[in-house]
């Protein structure tokens, strides 16, 4: 099982690149999972899920939290609970979701 | 008064910044620039030095477990900061040392540094330069702390590029809840390359409620200076982006004067 | 986080970890194995490019790819080494078809799937899944 993460300075096309290089892995035969941890989350477009759908996925983290305590023990429990299809082989889990103002 | 600018990261918002601090002060006002970036923004168009300092490590001392600001944000701009080109002051949130800093170790191994970050936010959140301009580049892309960060009075710019992602930046921004009734919020089209580039822009902030206050075009003579390494305050003054600028400062002075006369 | 997902043969994990240096500055990155990290010719795109490679190489990540991203001609790959101190491992060109995919909110592999920079992104993918 293959770890990547793709990094840079903002603006530089890291998510292109990352969505970009999930879709043509997925497109060769492998179960690719994405995984969106920016706190303005975009993966999706760049998946090909399109804009309001891109808007309308669930942050993982607020819906972990909306009830109490955090309740999912692993990660692949909140993969089973929040991931979204994006293609044959292909789904993203999106961490945040910033629809309304935090205190910093 | 106050202008924040908040946007995606590689909007052009920190070009902006510095350019806007520019032109205000080329026209005599006073200016106080805020780089709320760990990597400098706003600070390498302006030409400063890239530095280890945090420069509001002075302005907060431990008292307890917590820590307190040492004098007003007036007080603690006067002392701590710095001189950059044409007459701006620069205060700058971010430590420059490249390497691994575990966030929550930092802290603990430079709880004065903690604080120092503590200061900058408090300071740039809150200071205004009376009967001039307090500019804050706030940290691209970040969305949640916007609406403390970018104050309660004065104008938040909205900076967007022709580009989905952009866009959709745009609009968290603004269908965010929260915002302080005191603070008026305007879009700013960036990296344009044609009048269907603004329309687009323009379409999508009226969509959103933000009137469009300026259209900063794509031009080739930041490329060729960002390929150099060349701060950006030394472009040509007739350039097609400082020219751009130069139409922003003008809206913002309106806006200015009309505030001031409430 | 990673580290509680179940070992798949034939599953790849993609992160996209977020502009700038913060979220790699607070996460625990030793459960990836790869990370590219994407520059720009400019100097505060290879600032931030500098820590990341820095910052991960202290975390033990055991590969790092970088990829210089909308390289229009020589001088900006010039720049990138002038920069950054390293010669990228994949360059992307600049790309009309990724522009006017990215101006639509669509994937550059719908919008024309035999572009130069789809073509530099399957010789990542190759390159990652070595």
């Amino acid at each position: 099982m293959r770890k990547i993460a793709v990094a840079g300075k903002g603006g530089s096309g890291k998510t292109t690149i990352a969505g970009l290089l999930a879709r043509v892995v997925a497109e060769g035969g492998h179960d690719v999972l994405t995984v969106d941890a920016d706190e303005n989350p975009n993966l999706g477009i760049s998946l090909g899920l399109g804009v309001d759908a891109t808007y309308g996925l669930i942050g993982v983290r607020e819906a972990l939290y909306a009830d109490g305590p955090a309740i999912a023990t692993s990660m692949e429990e909140v993969v089973e609970r929040f991931a979204t299809p994006a293609g044959d082989n292909l789904r993203i889990v999106q961490v945040r979701k910033f629809d309304h103002f935090r205190p910093g | 008064m106050r202008v924040a600018l908040l946007g995606k990261g590689g909007s052009g918002k920190s070009t902006l910044a510095g350019l806007l601090c520019a032109e205000l002060a080329a026209r005599g006002g006073r200016v106080v620039a805020f780089d709320a970036d760990t990597v400098p923004g706003l600070g390498s168009v302006l030409g400063m030095p890239v530095t280890d300092d945090w420069f509001l490590a002075g302005a907060a001392v431990r008292e307890g477990a917590g820590w307190r600001l040492e004098g007003s944000p007036a007080e603690i701009v006067d002392r701590l900061a710095r001189p950059a080109p044409g007459g701006v002051r620069f205060v700058q949130l971010g430590n420059a040392d490249a390497g691994l800093r575990e966030f929550e170790l930092f802290r603990q191994r430079f709880p004065e540094k903690w604080s120092a970050t503590m200061a900058f936010n408090t300071v740039s959140r809150v200071f205004d330069e009376p009967g001039g301009w307090a500019v804050v580049d706030l940290q691209g892309g970040t969305v949640n702390v916007a609406a403390g960060m970018a104050g309660a009075t004065g104008v938040a710019l909205v900076v967007v590029e022709p580009f989905a992602k952009s866009l959709l930046t745009a609009r968290r921004f603004a269908e965010m809840a929260g915002w302080p009734p005191g603070l008026r919020l305007a879009g700013v089209a960036s990296k344009v390359t044609s009048p269907a580039d603004e329309a687009y822009v323009g379409q999508e902030l009226e969509r959103l409620g933000l009137p469009l206050w300026a259209s900063i075009p794509v031009d080739p003579a930041v490329r060729r200076a960002e390929r150099a390494g060349n701060p950006l305050v030394g472009l040509d003054p007739d350039s097609p982006v400082r020219r751009a600028v130069a139409a922003l400062a003008d809206r913002l002075e309106r806006e200015s004067a009309a505030a001031a006369a409430v | 986080m990673l580290a509680t997902l179940e070992e798949k043969p034939g599953r790849v994990v993609i992160v996209d970890l977020g502009g700038g240096v913060m979220t790699v500055a607070r996460g625990d990155d030793s459960e990836i194995d790869t990370l590219v990290v994407v520059v720009e010719p400019y100097p505060r795109s290879a600032e931030v490019a500098r820590r990341l490679l820095d910052m991960a190489a202290e975390k033990g990540v055991s590969r790092r790819v970088v990829v210089a991203n909308k390289i229009a001609d020589a001088a900006d790959l010039e720049a990138i080494e002038r920069f950054l101190g390293v010669t990228p491992d994949l360059v992307v060109p600049e790309d009309s078809a990724v522009v006017a995919a990215d101006r639509a909110g669509v994937s550059p592999i719908d919008h024309d799937a035999g572009s130069p920079a789809v073509a530099v992104v399957r010789d990542l993918a190759t390159a990652v899944l070595a």
